[in-house]
């Protein structure tokens, strides 16, 4: 039995017996499941939101126009016919979705008259002579439009959402990402600095009620942000700090000490003497040697402290929502929250909000990932 | 003899001690007794001493409360069952495999990075009635439109996300477990004639155990701190609080209610629930293994 394991173990690499394509096929379900939202959800956003909920599975690279006033959605796919030539498919719809007229034009249409018999073809030509004075028409391949009356709307791919969740002043993303970089930013390099000091004071000294602060880092934990925040909203609105990213500095700073100490205490204990010995002898200070010697040997910790601080900060809703009220002041997910209670129904807007959200993070995981899934999963693999 | 001077010692831990103090241990102890007083808003000052009165409310005169407890102690059992047992599945299987597992681990772990609001937020365009993705699919068959947060679903359909989202955390912290398990047990239970899933339950479980143990107790403590994502999906816990758990509970009647006693109050329990259980569940199944 064996002997006949080992062989198949080494020529194994290249043959795909059943149950390895079984495994295979499960691992790619549940990355499917996985990504699939988010792929949506970036298709959708550049997607016009009377799109978005009739037909979000369409790939947004299609060019798809609309003229509003009969509630009628004109779909246009651009493809070459077998001479290489351009082709138009052009559907008609109701408003529902369902498909009234398919038919395929050979080049772009470009006169008023011909676009309009090419879009109404089915049942125009009754109406024709009547209705084509109040008709816009336009150029189906640039999108130009020939009629100032009423103007076709391109609703797929359109970057609409995106201007309106950059420019709309009451929800402005842009500004929610520079609150949210100067809130994180700080709590991050803050977080870095006094935990790395503290852990510091508490391995490489020996004094009295070490072991008592020792105990109040690792209890510390514990504590939820539930279980601080009314007080913590009294003393801040008593400071006169209420409605300030100070406010939020200030708490998610001291919210995530405990952890950030715990991980740098275990690492700066690991760290040779020897080294802050030699340095002590030729005559460098403590505070030399803290930052020249160990704050530049714990980099290794200090990247796993950074980036869960910094995620963490970002991701805390519950902070932000009671401490700030002010629009202008909101970081991202307070944005996400507020554009979600407000603009619920626009879900162009809503797609794009959370694509602004999501492709940054998504480019920084590819170039990160390693660090950010150990310094995400530090708390629980202890080390 | 470099650390015998104890004056930089204060500069060094200070700020951090301070910090702690004043913004975790003083706002701790005093929500605490907080709980125990009448306090009529967010800024008005302690009155009358009321003692248990607000955790005799939460246990037995508040129906919404029970909603809350009830719903954070399901999730629990939920993100044990789902995230840990799925994650488990899964990294057993990558185990299996060469090619590709590096590819399956960035992609499992992705949704841990983006904020639970933002997953919240397309959550919220699944679910929509009008024209949200699932009732397009629904339409697609021919079928009725569904009320996905009716009364009888909401609670399922704000789990869903919840449980999806987490299961690749587990998945990476149970696949660096398995890494650590060295390749010769395994060849001498393969000499033992040991195979396939007599090895997995034998051999890899039980060496493991300790990892799925941190596992497990994470998601008991993270389930009971749910907050963000019900709080976009289903505001204030629509419908009629069948979506509030106790985070969510909370906020809404301290910040918004402005009941901020009984809020204190239930924040305690919070934290009493997560300490107690965590503790429970680790010490019984490690105690378990001990028997194994």
């Amino acid at each position: 039995m064996t002997t006949a394991a080992k062989p198949a173990r080494v020529r194994g690499l290249h043959r795909m017996t059943p149950g390895k394509a079984l495994i295979y096929a499960l691992l790619i379900l549940w990355a499917v499941t996985t990504l699939f939202p988010f792929v949506w959800v970036i298709n959708n956003s550049f997607k016009d939101s009377s799109l978005v909920v009739s037909d979000s599975f369409t790939p947004a690279v299609h060019t798809i126009y609309s003229r509003d006033q009969f509630g009628r959605i004109e779909y246009e796919e651009t493809m070459k016919d077998e001479y290489g030539r351009e082709m138009y498919r052009e559907y008609l719809t109701n408003e529902d979705g369902s498909v009234k007229l398919e038919r395929d034009v050979n080049k772009p249409v470009l006169d008023q008259g011909s676009a309009f018999a090419g879009l109404m073809g089915y049942n125009a030509q009754a109406q024709l002579d009547e209705t084509t004075a109040d008709l816009p028409a336009y150029d189906t391949s640039s999108g130009r439009v020939y009629d100032e009356t009423s103007a076709p709307v391109r609703l797929s791919p359109t970057l609409k959402n995106y201007v309106s969740a950059f420019t709309n002043n009451n929800v402005n993303i842009l500004r929610g990402y520079r609150n949210s970089l100067i809130i994180s930013g700080t709590v991050m390099l803050a977080v870095m600095l006094l935990s790395t000091m503290m852990a510091f004071a508490l391995t490489r000294y020996r004094f009295r009620g070490q072991g008592v602060i020792r105990s109040l880092v690792v209890a510390a934990l514990m504590f939820p942000a539930f279980s601080t925040i009314v007080p913590v909203y009294r003393m801040i609105t008593n400071a006169g700090l209420f409605d300030t990213l100070g406010s939020v500095i200030i708490v998610q700073t001291a919210g995530n000490l405990a952890f950030a100490c715990t991980v740098m205490m275990g690492f700066v204990t690991a760290l040779p003497y020897e080294l802050e010995e030699a340095a002590f002898m030729e005559g460098c200070g403590v505070y030399n040697i803290f930052f020249r010697i160990v704050l530049p040997m714990c980099r290794p910790a200090l990247a796993t402290v950074a980036i869960f601080t910094f995620i963490w900060s970002y991701n805390d809703l519950f902070v932000q929502m009671v401490l700030l009220r002010s629009k202008t002041l909101m970081p991202v997910c307070a944005i996400l929250r507020e554009i979600s209670s407000q603009y619920g129904t626009d879900y162009g807007l809503m797609a794009a909000a959370v694509a602004i959200v999501v492709i940054p993070v998504m480019v920084l995981y590819l170039f990160l990932q390693k660090n950010i899934i150990r310094g995400l999963t530090a708390g629980a693999v202890k080390g | 003899m470099l650390y015998r001077d104890k004056r930089p010692l204060l500069v060094f831990l200070l700020p951090s001690l301070l910090l702690m103090l004043v913004m975790l241990y003083y706002p701790f102890f005093e929500n605490i007794v907080n709980s125990f007083f009448e306090i009529r808003s967010l800024v008005s000052p302690r009155e009358t001493f009321i003692g248990i009165e607000n955790y005799r409310k939460f246990f037995v005169g508040d129906a919404t409360a029970g909603i809350a407890l009830k719903n954070s102690l399901v999730m629990m059992v939920l993100t044990v069952i789902f995230q840990v047992g799925l994650a488990l599945l899964l990294a057993l299987l990558v185990n299996s495999i060469r090619r590709g597992a590096e590819f399956f681990r960035v992609v499992y772990f992705f949704p841990i990075v983006i904020s639970a609001t933002a997953i919240g937020l397309m959550f919220s365009l699944f679910y929509a009635y009008d024209g949200g993705m699932l009732n397009q699919i629904v339409t697609a068959f021919g079928g009725e439109k569904v009320l996905w947060l009716s009364d009888d679903k909401a609670f399922t359909m704000v789990a869903i996300p919840v449980l999806w989202q987490y299961v690749g955390f587990y998945f990476v912290i149970i696949l660096t477990g398995l890494a650590g398990v060295p390749e010769d047990v395994y060849e001498s239970a393969e000499i033992d004639g040991a195979t396939g899933m007599k090895k997995t339950w034998y051999i890899t479980l039980p060496l493991i155990s300790d990892v799925l143990v941190t596992c497990t107790t994470l998601a008991i403590t993270g389930a009971i701190k749910i907050f963000d994502l019900p709080s976009v999906i289903a505001k204030n816990g629509a419908p009629k609080g069948l979506t509030h758990f106790l985070g969510t509970y909370m906020y809404q009647k301290t910040f918004i209610a402005q009941d901020v006693d009984y809020g204190s109050a239930i924040s305690i329990i919070i934290v009493v629930l997560g300490v107690v259980l965590s503790r429970t569940v680790g010490r019984l199944l490690s105690r378990q293994d001990q028997g194994r």
